[in-house]
């Protein structure tokens, strides 16, 4: 079971770049980077918060659970 | 204002150690090799604890030809001695030094390592259950074939059985060993604990 995070199509549909998206949430690019290529271990709450606000989006639309 | 060696937590012994190791490494070592060299050489000579031999000059004296009471070194030697009793000779001389030397240069290896790797990491972890064992098994170990080789010597040089004391009471048994060995075992495991939530903690965005 593993899950998945839905950065890159995110940011697509809002035309928005990875260092963008770093200004507005205060979480540095290389922790971004982390999270979008699946090698986070965990997220915070307040993380999930920032990148919702600056997405316009839900935790469900960034994040996804899919069985092996 | 805190300095960098206040805050690092592999001090003072890693400091201490890395100067003392050399010299320390240098005395047990030659001391065992000065054991060996002397019992592969010339006469093997041994303290006899608990054994009460009269001297080759006393009528009746048990001490088989070739063996003789030394003064200087507080106990027995044999002149002519065969193989296996310059083997036991090197026994009594040599384990517990080296066993001594070789937990010293573990645990450098295992502080350079940790300084190196960092010290809260499952690799550090798993070096300080594996010294915990060394120290668990090998000090008991060599003090035994030391204590061995102590009780079995006497025999060699006497031409009648004059009892002797049993092994145990010549095993000068390390009692901080167990204790120590694991004491590390345990800070082993609540390292890789640590370890593991370190990792949680940096996987963390």
């Amino acid at each position: 079971m593993t899950i998945r995070v839905h950065l890159d199509r995110l940011l697509a549909e809002r035309g928005m770049t990875l260092t963008e998206l770093s200004e507005r949430v205060g979480v540095t690019v290389v922790n971004l980077s982390v999270l979008k290529n699946g090698r986070a271990r965990a997220i915070r709450f307040s993380t999930l918060t920032a990148l919702c606000q600056a997405l316009d989006c839900q935790p469900g639309d960034l994040l996804s659970h899919q069985r092996d | 204002m805190t300095t960098k060696s206040e805050r690092d937590p592999l001090q003072p012994l890693f400091g201490t150690l890395s100067l003392l190791f050399p010299l320390a490494a240098l005395v047990l070592v030659a001391g065992a090799a000065l054991g060996v060299f002397r019992s592969l050489r010339g006469s093997v000579c041994f303290p006899a604890p608990g054994w009460t031999i009269p001297s080759e000059v006393e009528p009746a004296s048990p001490l088989r030809q070739g063996a003789r009471v030394s003064r200087l070194d507080f106990g027995v030697c044999l002149d002519q001695p065969t193989l296996w009793e310059r083997v036991l000779g090197c026994l009594v001389a040599a384990p517990v030094l080296l066993c001594t030397a070789g937990a010293l240069y573990l645990l450098l290896a295992l502080l350079r390592r940790a300084a190196a790797d960092g010290v809260h990491t499952v690799g550090t972890a798993a070096r300080v259950r594996r010294f915990g064992l060394y120290v668990l098994v090998a000090p008991p170990v060599a003090s035994l074939v030391e204590a061995a080789a102590l009780r079995s010597l006497p025999q060699h040089a006497v031409t009648r059985d004059l009892g002797g004391p049993d092994l145990f009471a010549v095993w000068d048994f390390p009692w901080w060993a167990p204790f120590v060995g694991l004491g590390m075992m345990s800070l082993a495991r609540i390292m890789s604990a640590s370890a593991e939530m370190r990792e949680d903690l940096e996987g963390t965005v």
